[in-house]
């Protein structure tokens, strides 16, 4: 996790990748990481940043739901991408 | 019908003849002179005659001599009251008798004790019996002279009627029906022609048979009650014919207002019509495939029930049961639990069952409409910006690279709408151009669908170049939709909503259903595939 999140780093190999993600309340919080990293990293960081339950959360991209093993690369992701952190929903009544 | 009006145009025609014949007995017609008919009176009717051919017999068979005939039949008739409530309307029997022949002793006598006699049964149908029936039989013994021979016996043996009486009687009082209104002209025309002599044996034989009249009347009255349904018609006839002029209007204002309120009936009947039949209509293309209503309601085998009882009431819950790759959903014990009785549902269960009802119809194309549907997220994430609108939040989430297809080409798009603790469906009709709302408390909320309204026209200029005027289509919360009975079942009603009516069904199912659809969702999330 050693500096892959932090976005102050420049983006001076092409390996690296700058990410967004967006909480259900708009607030930002941006990630470097390596194209082949899981992104698991990514969420794990996300989660203890914003001090949350991994389980509680839904991440998306473009609409669709994200695995932690899954990579940047594989999901053909771009610099400036936005992923979407979505609180879990339940109803009933 | 026909019977009755052929048998009176010859009454008339009898009628005008006679005054000019001075023997009415060789009336081509072969209609009985007055005599005859005084005579006949009393006689009961020997042969059953068929209603349908009432007067063949008169015009086939030779008038009865006037010798042949019996005496009349005595009748019990204290002259009273009644009568004159009659006469003053003229419709009484014996009014004409009276006013025309006030110096005809004998002849009038009589008449007017008959015509107290049929003033006295007249109040009520009663009377529209009996008289049908005394001039009834005077017809039938013209046409049979046989009649008459057995009329004289009757008289004795009246006490006696046997069933087969009854039934003559019974017909007589219809036939006789027939010429009720006729008989007051007869009367009056056959009065003063030469026949006095029958007549006035008549009257002096009446004392002895007044209470065979009684009996036969009380008999008729009886057999009249087997007979009431054939009686009925002839009965409200004659009574209408001789009901009071005040009578008459009163049934024409009544019948006015009667017709009246048949066309309203009438109206109402086809307003009826008309909507059962578009509901049938209706019906006949929503649910036009048998075969899709047993697909949405197919049970589930034991084998299946079992698979669902072990995934839900496993031990584990951390346990991922499936694992659906294309959308990278992950169902743990945990969350599949959401489908057990009471709890509700949650995201990852409902989109998961949103992306198995899109590959169901990728599978089978043809069975069910081209849909899209969004999950949970996309609606938040819609209305996530600062204004309560955000399309570029959601800009990619639907590009043709992504989909294969574009969203303005579906007949219907599916929104899941996440209200903090309740689940609701909006949905994109784009065949029909509108917007419904489907909320299992029967709510409705319109901004909801203004929102998508506006997203629907950004998408479709996004991704393809046609504007589409969706602020213009219509916003409907839908009607008669099965709703909730309980506090948990929202988001299995959602899921339905979407299930049937990606099938083109109506929505026909209920709250009973749902501890069914729960089962069944969870084996097909469980199978990973929709049926």
């Amino acid at each position: 996790m050693s500096g892959q999140e932090e976005e102050k780093k420049p983006a001076d190999q092409a390996a690296h990748i700058n990410l967004k993600v967006k909480g259900q309340d708009g607030n930002e919080v941006f990630f470097r990481i390596k194209h082949s990293t899981q992104l698991r990293k990514l969420m794990n960081a996300y989660c203890d940043r914003q001090s949350v339950d991994i389980n509680s959360i839904a991440f998306l991209f473009d609409g669709r739901r994200l695995r932690g093993e899954q990579t940047p690369e594989e999901l053909e992701m771009e610099d400036g991408d936005e992923i979407d952190a979505m609180l879990h929903q339940t109803g009933g009544s | 019908m026909g019977a009755l009006t052929e048998n009176r145009k010859r009454r008339l025609a009898v009628d005008f003849r006679l005054p000019f014949s001075p023997h009415p007995v060789f009336d081509l017609a072969a209609e009985p002179s007055p005599p005859s008919k005084k005579a006949r009176f009393p006689s009961p009717p020997v042969e059953t005659r068929p209603l349908t051919s009432p007067k063949p017999a008169a015009g086939g068979t030779p008038s009865s001599p006037l010798g042949r005939f019996p005496p009349a039949a005595p009748l019990p008739r204290p002259v009273h009251a009644p009568q004159r409530v009659l006469r003053a309307f003229g419709l009484g029997s014996a009014l004409p008798s009276r006013s025309r022949l006030p110096e005809s002793s004998p002849t009038q006598e009589r008449d007017s004790e008959m015509g107290n006699l049929v003033a006295r049964f007249l109040q009520g149908k009663k009377t529209a019996s009996f008289t049908p029936w005394r001039t009834g039989k005077r017809g039938d013994a013209s046409a049979r002279p046989h009649g008459s021979q057995g009329s004289e016996d009757n008289d004795g043996s009246d006490e006696a009627l046997g069933l087969d009486q009854y039934k003559k009687l019974v017909n007589s009082v219809q036939e006789r029906n027939l010429v009720v209104s006729d008989r007051k002209s007869v009367e009056v025309v056959f009065a003063p022609t030469p026949s006095g002599l029958s007549e006035l044996t008549i009257v002096t034989q009446k004392p002895e048979q007044t209470p065979n009249l009684h009996l036969v009347n009380r008999k008729v009255e009886d057999a009249r009650k087997l007979v009431v349904e054939s009686t009925s018609l002839w009965e409200e006839k004659a009574s209408v014919s001789r009901s009071p002029l005040y009578k008459e209007l009163y049934v024409e204002s009544a019948r006015r207002h009667d017709s009246k309120l048949r066309n309203l009936e009438l109206e109402v009947k086809l307003a009826e019509q008309k909507v059962s039949s578009f509901r049938f209509a209706h019906q006949g293309q929503e649910t036009n495939t048998k075969e899709d209503l047993d697909d949405a309601f197919l049970p589930l085998t034991d084998e299946e029930e079992e698979d669902v009882y072990r995934a839900l009431n496993g031990t584990n819950s951390r346990e991922v049961l499936v694992v659906h790759e294309p959308s990278n959903i992950e169902i743990t014990r945990e969350v599949l639990r959401c489908l057990s009785r009471n709890a509700w549902l949650n995201d990852e269960v409902i989109n998961l069952y949103l992306e198995l009802l899109k590959e169901r119809e990728k599978r089978e194309p043809k069975k069910f409409l081209k849909c899209h549907f969004f999950n949970t997220f996309f609606f938040k994430k819609l209305t996530s910006g600062r204004n309560g609108y955000d399309y570029k939040a959601v800009k990619r989430w639907t590009t043709q690279k992504k989909l294969g297809y574009k969203l303005v080409e579906c007949d219907k798009i599916f929104v899941p709408i996440h209200r903090e603790i309740h689940w609701c469906l909006a949905i994109i009709d784009v065949k029909k151009k509108k917007f419904q709302y489907l909320d299992s408390l029967g709510g409705m909320d319109t901004t909801v669908l203004q929102v998508l309204a506006r997203y629907f026209m950004d998408e479709v200029k996004d991704k393809s170049e046609n504007l589409v005027d969706a602020l213009s289509w219509k916003l409907e919360a839908v009607r008669d939709l099965p709703l909730q009975k309980n506090g948990w079942d929202c988001g299995m009603f959602m899921l339905k909503y979407a299930d049937f009516y990606s099938r083109d069904l109506s929505l026909c199912f209920d709250q009973e259903n749902m501890p069914y659809f729960r089962m069944r969702t969870a084996k097909e999330i469980l199978r990973l595939r929709a049926e």
